[in-house]
């Protein structure tokens, strides 16, 4: 397999407090990872230094061979990086089908726009059935559906997803994560940033335990399970 | 010791959601206890009931054996609660011994300032945060850590019984923290009641020796850090449903 992303070395600060340390990271194409850690352990900061929002104060981060660190956003997201944010950040007074189109505002091909957008209803059929709907008035499992959609919509190389269970009920929650298993399946690499460490380790193949900006841990599901190290970063004891 | 802070069945409800269902707890008089729970669990609500920041829809908050539920913020503070809050907030052009006189002048502040004079006082302060050679410098030019340290001031200035600390450690660096849990450990050892929340629980959870633990608004345990820790509720909050299946 080849490596689609590599971060060396990577170090951001926010004033003096360090938000990531030394991180060194690959993802390899098709692979899904998942980042998990406690609020405040950086995951998001993470994410954010590769889609470029963030310019890291240290190291270099590679995408497909070329470096990418220090571009901006809208250039990297050119190259095929998609960033599905925390919060979701929908264009709440747009319609569903008008937010799926902003996602695609990179797309040249009109046939690649109605294959992705066939593939996103068939992920989320809710999100067809409500096409017309503004997001500002969808729930908030079906604005997190729209918030990934819109991303896919972009034909990303790379899915980052930031935190995609946030707010939900454990059904919702659920709904969401097989969806992100079904788009791995798709083909899309995809790395995920997650604070409910059980549900990101149910999906993740590769699991990466964050802790104050650093990577303390990787491994398997069934190699982190054993490590009473995940409830010490999450509890503090 | 007496019971200085009781919480009776409180709620209070958004349209739509409820941040805080049906909450009891209490404090005694020199206790040092933390309030943990997930983001968005309700702490600051907690302390926004407290401190007069927000109404409760129902339930009760005394203090001191008397009732203060809805009173208005600066009438709560008279009588002796202060609270920081988790975004700093400072008057950031005027010098920090002016921040701090400002809250001298509230009428439990003013007790003691008239003993010492409010400029010895207000300096007094300050050299207990650690930021007396600042005195003269505006807020506006200092790092996070030393306006974490300031909030502290500013809330010590109104001579409190009971001091809120609403996430005293987020956005600072190592050193920063241990700036600031020695602060608040000489707060307490001088006889300060010390309720303060964290939603990042590698300072707080060696800090305090009671934990009270909640999840959705709702009261989920208390105990010492060690026994919060392993409560099975707790960690479903923090890890997500399942975790009995983590070593």
């Amino acid at each position: 397999m080849n490596n689609l992303l590599e971060m060396r070395k990577i170090y951001h600060y926010y004033g003096k407090a360090r938000a990531l340390e030394e991180i060194n990271l690959t993802i390899e194409e098709s692979a899904l990872d998942a980042v998990i850690g406690p609020n405040g352990a950086g995951k998001s900061t993470l994410l954010r230094v590769i889609s470029g929002l963030e310019e890291p104060d240290r190291g270099k981060i590679e995408f497909l061979g070329e470096r990418i660190d220090g571009l901006k956003a809208y250039k990297i997201a050119k190259k095929g990086i998609a960033h599905c944010p925390e919060r979701r950040r929908l264009f709440y007074d747009m319609s569903v089908m008008e937010n799926l189109e902003m996602g695609a505002y990179t797309l040249k091909n009109r046939k690649k726009f109605h294959e992705l957008l066939d593939f996103v209803f068939e992920v989320f059929p809710r999100l067809k059935e409500r096409k017309k709907q503004r997001a500002g008035t969808l729930s908030g499992g079906e604005q997190q559906m729209l918030a990934i959609g819109r991303a896919i919509m972009a034909n990303p190389k790379l899915l980052l997803l930031d935190e995609p269970s946030l707010g939900l009920a454990p059904k919702i929650k659920n709904k969401i994560f097989d969806a992100v298993n079904k788009i791995k399946k798709e083909g899309t690499t995809t790395l995920l940033v997650e604070q409910d460490a059980i549900l990101a380790m149910e999906v993740g193949e590769n699991i990466h335990l964050l802790e104050e900006g650093k990577i303390e841990m990787r491994g398997t599901k069934e190699q982190l399970e054993k490590e009473p190290r995940i409830k010490k970063v999450y509890l503090g004891i | 010791m007496g019971v200085i802070l009781e919480i009776k069945n409180l709620t209070k409800k958004y349209s739509g959601l409820t941040a805080v269902n049906d909450f009891s707890f209490e404090i005694h008089r020199g206790e040092f206890v933390g309030l943990i729970g997930p983001n968005g669990a309700g702490k600051t609500t907690i302390f926004n009931l407290i401190s007069g920041l927000e109404r409760p829809n129902s339930g009760a908050v005394r203090f001191d054996g008397r009732d203060i539920t809805g009173m208005k913020p600066y009438k709560i503070v008279n009588l002796g609660i202060a609270r920081t809050f988790q975004l700093v907030r400072s008057f950031r052009f005027m010098t920090l011994l002016d921040n701090i006189s400002v809250s001298c002048l509230s009428s439990r502040g003013k007790e003691v300032a008239k003993q010492y004079g409010i400029d010895e006082y207000a300096s007094s302060i300050l050299a207990a945060v650690g930021l007396v050679d600042k005195a003269r410098i505006p807020p506006i030019i200092l790092p996070h850590g030393d306006l974490r340290k300031l909030q502290i001031g500013k809330a010590l200035g109104t001579n409190p019984q009971l001091l809120l600390l609403d996430e005293p450690f987020s956005g600072l660096s190592h050193e920063e923290q241990k700036g600031i849990t020695d602060l608040i450990i000489k707060l307490h050892d001088d006889g300060v009641t010390v309720f303060m929340t964290g939603h990042v629980l590698r300072e707080l959870m060696h800090l305090v020796p009671r934990v009270v633990a909640m999840h959705q608004g709702k009261f989920i345990t208390e105990g010492s850090p060690q026994e919060v820790a392993n409560n099975k509720i707790v960690l479903e909050a923090y890890l997500g449903k399942g975790s009995e299946q983590l070593a």
